[in-house]
């Protein structure tokens, strides 16, 4: 009898094929689907829209006549100016004497021969103001430029020379921090842009794709298909399939979302002089990128993550027959994804504080709370090695229990099953 | 298609079930001949889709134990196993065609095979320019054409069907009927599971009466009718008929211009007869007759459980 058994399991890998089929049919019946064609390309387009809408009305009126007249009544600073207004995207020309006279410098805008001139003066070397004159006046965008050039321009004209660097001093400076007992390797600045966006995303995706998983499972319930699927593999193959089809979505979806803002950040933003010259480098855009790691952990903590989440999804979507029924099941779960987002900000301030050390080992937190913490800060290797075996055991358990329960649910309708009655489908071995 | 070596296509020995204080199947024996029209009878709620759920190895029996194909219901003896459940759903989104490879995919066909297939079946069933629609477009009827192809499209050496034919129309169940008899003569064993009697005796070779959770009575149809002959009695007569309300009848039927009188076990009609004419009646007709399947279950599950099952 064992020796029969002992060839029955290595028969059974044979049927490997069969969750396939469940994978792939839930993979290609989300992907056709037309709310997942909408979601995953007009969500990207109507950001980049509204962006580009409002980036629009900011400067419309301006570029068309890049002309610019500068009267530099210091004789010290155009020098400076004129290579930061090249960058900035003007054509800057010096007017002094007759053609500085303010009515002849009027005409020539009024003719538009000019887009406006500048003068800067005394004034502007102690406190960095000068006069714009225009026909339409400036946008916001150019003005903040502009008046960046200007102070800058100030600035170096002042205190320039070969012992002083005044843009590195004007870009902000930096401090490397370091950690008397660790290695200072893996300390870097972190990048609390991503960290935002990124914590974002996944506190999204958890309980978009976990959603995802109770639908279909309430589906199947009401639409009595299961039996016969359950008659042809175990049910735990069957929600594996499930869940790793609807998982493989996620990763796609996620995958064109971030590769549209890669292309965005990447090629179309430094492409517009003006962003590129307004923006301090504190901000740049390559400063908000993450670094390959932390894009590798990324992923990792969205698939432990949607793991966790997922199995808790499928138990509540075996216990429940109906949506009503199982929205009151799923305010709990919702506020166990809330809690890290509840506690964002305090982590991203101080992520190696008390909360933030203590809560990004819980497996329920640690996928967005611990790549907070690694996309801010730089906690200790054994702090994230921990935090991650942890979620793996958390999953593995979950895993198990969820299935269990979705082993009898899968086949109930009707009146929800008692505490003491899941309790004994989860005992059973 | 050789025949299965092994004899019995099912084997439950001593099965029992419990649901919390609720005994579903109780120490059940059900031997399935291989090759066999099988049909498992019993009304409503009376364990017969528990059973078939042990057998597919969906439940677990607390005792005994379940044998399919000689061997526990793993995936690869389910996988011979072609099941169409009473609750059969669809995915109604699928393309028709799709839902068919899926359910051929999982009983570890392949795709390449597995669409060759679906075409020709739903060619001979009539469905073929459906092949492209979802499954939601399509009446109930052919909605369930659809799933029969589902549960024969991987060439079972079992079908399993729990009431197969509820809500067909005639043209089509005797469509459906064809094609079960055709997999039986190419050595298929058939499972039938159904609250209907004269189904059952109009399909089956062997059946297997439940009741209650419990079996009744099982065998070949033809042995049980013999061993059933002193069972029931055709009678006609004229003048009173308190003879015919005896201790000796457990029921009494309108049949074609006569009565039907189902004598309790044991019960000798002689001794009906003697008291029919004792009392006066003008008898023209004392026939004993060959029961049908409905009398033998009435009388051995009792009156009140088929009028449940009706």
């Amino acid at each position: 009898m064992t020796r029969l058994r002992g060839l029955d399991s290595i028969r059974e890998k044979r049927s490997w094929h069969t969750v396939w089929a469940v994978i792939e049919r839930e993979f290609v019946a989300r992907v056709k689907s037309r709310a997942f064609i909408l979601a995953t390309l007009l969500t990207p387009l109507l950001v980049a829209g509204f962006f580009g809408f409002v980036f629009w009305l900011e400067v419309r009126d301006d570029g068309a006549e890049p002309a610019l007249a500068v009267v530099d009544e210091t004789g010290q600073l155009y020098e400076f100016l004129a290579p930061r207004l090249e960058e900035a995207g003007y054509e800057p020309r010096q007017v002094s004497g007759d053609e500085a006279d303010a009515e002849v410098l009027d005409a020539r805008v009024a003719a538009e021969e000019l887009s406006g001139y500048l003068r800067v003066d005394d004034e502007t070397l102690t406190s960095g103001t000068a006069t714009y004159r225009s026909r339409d006046g400036l946008s916001r965008l150019r003005r903040i430029s502009l008046a960046g050039t200007v102070t800058q321009s100030a600035l170096e004209a002042r205190f320039g020379g070969a012992q002083t660097d005044v843009a590195a001093l004007l870009s902000g400076g930096s401090i490397q921090v370091e950690v008397v007992n660790r290695e200072s390797e893996d300390m870097d600045e972190g990048s609390p842009v991503f960290a935002l966006v990124g914590s974002f995303l996944l506190y999204m995706a958890l309980l978009l794709y976990g959603g995802q998983i109770l639908r279909s499972i309430l589906d199947e319930k009401s639409g009595r298909i299961a039996e016969i699927i359950i008659s042809s593999m175990r049910p735990w193959e069957f929600l594996l399939g499930k869940i790793v089809g609807v998982g493989a979505v996620g990763l796609l979806q996620i995958a064109v979302w971030i590769g549209f803002v890669m292309l965005l950040v990447l090629a179309v933003l430094p492409a517009l002089p003006l962003i590129a010259g307004a923006l301090p480098d504190s901000l740049s855009v390559s400063g908000m990128l993450p670094s390959p790691g932390e894009a590798v952990f990324f992923v990792v903590c969205f698939v432990l993550g949607y793991l966790m989440y997922a199995s808790v999804f499928a138990a509540v979507g075996a216990l429940n027959s109906s949506d009503t029924e199982a929205q009151q099941m799923m305010w709990p779960v919702i506020l166990l994804v809330m809690v890290p987002m509840m506690t964002l900000g305090p982590v991203i301030q101080d992520p190696d504080g008390t909360m933030a050390v203590w809560l990004s080992q819980v497996p329920f937190f640690s996928p967005i709370l611990m790549f907070t913490r690694v996309a801010v800060g730089s906690p200790a290797l054994w702090e994230v090695a921990l935090s991650m075996v942890l979620l793996v055991l958390g999953v593995l358990g979950m895993a198990v229990v969820a299935g269990k329960i979705y082993r009898v649910g899968i086949l109930m309708q009707g009146k929800r099953p008692t505490l003491p009655e899941v309790w004994r489908w989860v005992r059973q071995p | 298609m050789p025949p299965p070596a092994i004899e019995f296509a099912v084997r439950v020995s001593a099965a029992t079930k419990r649901f919390g204080q609720h005994t579903a199947v109780s120490s059940l024996d059900l031997d399935i001949p291989t090759n066999s029209i099988y049909g498992l009878l019993g009304p409503n709620g009376s364990g017969k889709t528990t059973t078939i759920r042990m057998m597919m190895g969906i439940l677990h029996p607390d005792e005994g134990s379940v044998e399919l194909m000689g061997r526990r219901p793993d995936n690869r003896a389910r996988h011979r196993v072609g099941y169409l459940p009473e609750e059969r759903g669809v995915y109604t989104k699928m393309k028709v065609v799709d839902l068919l490879v899926f359910l051929a995919a999982i009983r570890g066909v392949r795709r390449k095979d597995a669409r060759k297939r679906a075409h020709a079946w739903l060619e001979r069933l009539g469905l073929e320019k459906w092949a492209g629609k979802t499954v939601e477009s399509l009446s109930k009827g052919m909605t369930q054409k659809v799933q029969f192809i589902g549960t024969v499209i991987h060439e079972p050496d079992l079908l399993i069907l729990d009431e197969p034919f509820s809500g067909l129309d005639p043209i089509n169940q005797d469509l459906l009927e064809s094609i079960v008899r055709e997999f039986h003569e190419r050595g298929t064993t058939i499972l039938f599971s159904t609250h209907l009697m004269d189904q059952a005796e109009r399909l089956c070779d062997r059946v297997c009466l439940i009741s209650g959770s419990r079996k009744i009575l099982d065998g070949g149809l033809r042995e049980l009718k013999r061993q059933e002959r002193e069972g029931v009695l055709a009678v006609s007569f004229e003048g009173d008929p308190s003879w015919i309300h005896g201790p000796e009848i457990q029921s009494i039927e309108e049949g074609p211009d006569c009565l039907m009188l189902l004598l309790r076990e044991g019960a000798d009609h002689q001794e009906v007869l003697r008291k029919g004419v004792a009392c006066g009646a003008r008898i023209s007709r004392f026939e004993l007759v060959e029961p049908r399947l409905h009398d033998i279950f009435v009388r051995y599950a009792g009156q009140e459980v088929v009028d449940d099952a009706a």
